[in-house]
């Protein structure tokens, strides 16, 4: 069910409706917990059961780990069952063709079955958020959830299960446990976040997704500036996608009055790498800080072990986006140019001395260039399309104009929220304004769409 | 990426922060955005109306390039209803596929009544079952008047064309047909669509951009316009000039010789189980309980494309319909067959066959009786 949807829109009816009457009772979760069931069922009734044994196994695990003193072998058994189901279902395939593809090359005539496994939709996400929990309650970060059904619904919370943002356990199981106290103001702001989120990914990913995926089915045929802009372009389709859903999925929380956290914070204005990363998937950023990069050691065992870490969490969060080769050399693209400039970034004379919008200009051509190993169909198709962006042949590229304006006109919006012009932005009218725009746009321009989000797939 | 030295709670943080932007509207501001929009989304069709110039000649017939702007069919029904008495509704058998407006069989009727007493409503492609959601949902001016509804007896000529087969069928105007009738099993819309077009139907601005985007984008929406024409401007578009109804015909392909075409046999399907049988029925009662005289005309078929031994068949399904409408006491008329040579095709007759069909229509007894009574709302 997409957020975007008909469907969805009743769906929502009646599950608000029904919440807001017995928000105050003992039956909120359980209804929160089938109304998440309904939801996520409703792509593929089968991708319960897997959700539901992620959520019984680390409920369960966290129940006998409680009075055998957070033992190590339990924390070890649910991160094998998480990470087991992960790989089973996410990267069983690109095993098995890069196990037959080595068998291949050895000429050795035999080849692994490749199994005829479905991807369960945002199963990276749910499968981390549970993950968390067991960790945080090894590390002692959080109490033991009593409440299985309490559980589940933190699991599996329709608003954010299948693209996040990642909760964790001790920002969301303590808002299920309380009544929820939704004010108009609560009401309003979700309503507020939702639109933003539904403009950001009917009207400009959907839209941008046209042109970017007519010249990246085809590169071959395409020269410099077409595929510069479609780049160019991808980058924002894939922040108006991603954000827009995390919007939309706040905006719903917000409704039912559970706050979810902020997942991205305008990263294209961002001035180093490392910045980005604060500002991109931050619920994602967060995690792997937290998990891996906190778990490889840190940054408490001198600089090479550092750099080591470093590069190893954006290598492993890479490949946490999908199960091939251009995403795990996309996370080595970011690996190694944050490698480079994380000194960099701290310097004085960069932070202080280097025009903010030149860092911001270099941040964005670089993230933006990386995407191509993220959206090429193979490590040939990018290697394609960057030899061709670099042979600076120019044709027309016919980049509609009504495109580039939206683009500019939200990129414009963000420069603006964080500069002075902040207090332009911020007057009733303005708001009123932009809001008035988004909702016109929608209802007149905008075709309806189904197209799934991107993040989905991951 | 944050570093571990960072050691500050971000989620803490990061949940207290609202967005990373502005745009968060209070209550009463809410309301004030809602009645912005209100306003200029009622008023803009309102607007556009007023805009676009609409004063059909004689034989205008909805062109084709706009036979799926239902907000079109409804202005035009509006001022049909207001314009002339007869009006005359079905497929492209009606709308004169193979002829120029001058050639139909509204133009011959006219021409034989003396003046101009019919319109022609029909739209070019539409299937029977479609055409009842037509009337249904667009087609609600359509009150207190004379209607000839035709009966085109091809769509019963198997069970494809009757779209009772279960492998998924492209259907025409598929918009317009029931969304929640599983009797239609070629139809196999996703839910989530089925309810958007479903609701779509009750939301006039949707029908208004839909209007803009066959008037004035080529058919597409403006994110596949713009891909076409980069540099355009698209407001610049919105011309308010309506497209020019286009005075030749739409086909122009003859596919049936007399000389050399074989006859052949069609799996005809039984009254009983058709669903265009059925959806006819239903746009007779919606025609009827808005008080309209409903008159019905069946066919015009080639019965020459038929072998012997089918065409008795379809003859049986022709006393069906004639047994029932008799039964029902709705007045029709079932014509002779037109000489072979004057059929385009299965069903279309060329500009001939219009005039001899008018012809016969025009001496058959009820509907002189038709032609003479006075209109519904005029007796009420």
């Amino acid at each position: 069910m997409l957020f975007h949807t008909w469907i969805f829109f009743l769906f929502f009816l009646i599950v608000y409706s029904v919440y807001l009457l017995i928000r105050k009772t003992r039956c909120k979760n359980l209804w929160l917990l089938l109304a998440s069931y309904v939801f996520y069922g409703w792509w593929n009734p089968l991708y319960l059961l897997l959700i539901a044994w992620s959520t019984t196994v680390d409920f369960l695990i966290v129940r006998r780990m409680a009075p055998a003193g957070r033992s190590k072998k339990w924390l070890a058994l649910s991160i094998i069952n998480n990470l087991g189901l992960l790989s089973f279902f996410k990267y069983g395939k690109f095993f098995i063709e890069n196990i037959n593809s080595a068998l291949s090359s050895l000429s050795i005539g035999y080849e692994l079955a490749m199994p005829g496994i479905l991807l369960p939709v945002g199963i990276s996400f749910y499968v981390f958020q549970s993950m968390s929990y067991t960790i945080d309650f090894y590390r002692g970060n959080v109490e033991r959830e009593t409440s299985f059904i309490r559980y589940a619904t933190f699991v599996s919370l329709f608003p954010q299960l299948v693209a996040g943002p990642i909760e964790r356990a001790r920002n969301l199981l303590p808002q299920l446990k309380n009544h929820p106290k939704i004010r108009l103001q609560d009401f309003t702001d979700g309503l507020s976040l939702f639109v933003v989120g539904l403009f950001k990914k009917v009207a400009l990913a959907d839209y941008i997704a046209l042109y970017v995926d007519k010249v990246y089915g085809t590169p071959g045929e395409y020269e410099s500036a077409a595929l510069l802009l479609a780049t160019f372009a991808f980058g924002w389709q894939i922040y108006f996608d991603f954000s827009g859903y995390t919007d939309m999925a706040r905006g719903i929380g917000r409704m039912l009055g559970i706050r979810l956290m902020l997942n991205f914070n305008n990263p294209y204005l961002a001035t180093g790498l490392g910045d980005f990363w604060r500002r991109w998937h931050i619920s994602l950023s967060t995690w792997f800080r937290d998990y891996v990069y906190v778990s490889l050691g840190g940054n408490r065992k001198g600089k090479i072990i550092t750099y080591r870490n470093l590069i190893l969490t954006l290598l492993i969060s890479g490949l946490w986006h999908g199960a091939a080769w251009t995403f795990l050399i996309w996370g080595a693209v970011h690996a190694v140019g944050f490698a480079l400039t994380r000194n960099l970034e701290r310097n004085e004379f960069y932070q202080v001395k280097i025009p903010r919008l030149f860092k911001q200009f270099w941040v964005f051509a670089f993230v933006t260039l990386a995407w191509i190993f993220f959206r090429a169909s193979g490590w040939d198709q990018a290697v394609l399309i960057l030899s061709r962006i670099f042979s600076f042949t120019m044709t027309d590229p016919q980049f509609p104009l009504v495109m580039l304006i939206l683009i500019l006109l939200v990129w414009a919006y963000q420069f603006a929220y964080e500069s002075r012009a902040r207090q332009i932005i911020t007057l009733a009218p303005v708001r009123i304004g932009t809001m008035v725009f988004m909702i016109l746009y929608l209802a007149i321009f905008a075709t309806s769409s189904n197209q799934p989000f991107i993040y989905f797939q991951f | 990426m944050t570093t571990a030295n960072e050691n500050i709670d971000s989620n803490k943080v990061k949940s207290e922060v609202f967005s990373s932007n502005e745009i968060r509207l209070t209550g009463t501001e809410w309301l004030w955005a809602i009645g912005i929009c209100l306003t200029i989304l009622i008023g803009l069709p309102l607007l556009g109306t007023a805009g676009e110039d609409f004063e059909p000649d004689a034989d205008y017939r909805v062109p084709y390039r706009l036979g799926y702007d239902y907000y079109h069919f409804q202005r035009y029904c509006q001022w049909a209803t207001n314009h002339y008495e007869i009006l005359m509704i079905g497929d492209s058998v009606l709308w004169g596929d193979y002829v120029t407006p001058e050639n139909t069989l509204t133009h011959y009727l006219n021409e034989y009544i003396g003046r101009r007493q019919c319109a022609n409503l029909a739209i070019n492609g539409i299937h029977p079952i479609a055409l009842a959601g037509l009337i249904e949902y667009y087609g609600q001016d359509i009150a207190g008047k004379k209607v000839i509804l035709n009966f085109n007896p091809l769509w019963l000529s198997s069970e494809e064309d009757d779209l009772q087969t279960e492998k998924e069928t492209r259907i025409y105007h598929a918009k317009l047909i029931p969304q929640w009738n599983f009797e239609i099993a070629c139809y196999k819309e996703s839910v989530e669509k089925r309810m958007e077009i479903a609701l779509e139907r009750h939301i006039p601005l949707r029908q208004w951009t839909n209007h803009l985007q066959i008037c004035y984008f080529d058919s597409m929406s403006l994110p596949q316009w713009s891909l076409k024409h980069p540099y355009q401007n698209p407001l610049a578009q919105i011309t308010f000039d309506l497209p020019e109804p286009v005075n030749k015909p739409h086909s122009t392909k003859i596919l049936w010789d007399p000389n050399t075409s074989n006859p052949s046999e069609s799996p005809w399907v039984d009254l009983e189980t058709s669903l265009q049988w059925q959806f006819f029925r239903k746009a007779v009662k919606i025609l009827q309980a808005r008080g309209n005289q409903v008159f019905v005309l069946v066919g015009p078929f080639n019965e020459h494309m038929l072998t012997d031994e089918n065409k008795k068949k379809y003859r049986e399904i022709l006393d069906g319909i004639e047994n029932r409408l008799r039964k029902n006491e709705i007045p029709y008329c079932i014509p002779a067959a037109l000489p072979s040579e004057y059929y385009a095709d299965a069903s279309h007759p060329l500009a001939k066959g219009y005039e001899i069909l008018a012809e016969q229509l025009y001496n058959h007894p009820p509907f002189q009786a038709l032609i003479r009574a006075g209109n519904s709302n005029e007796s009420k």
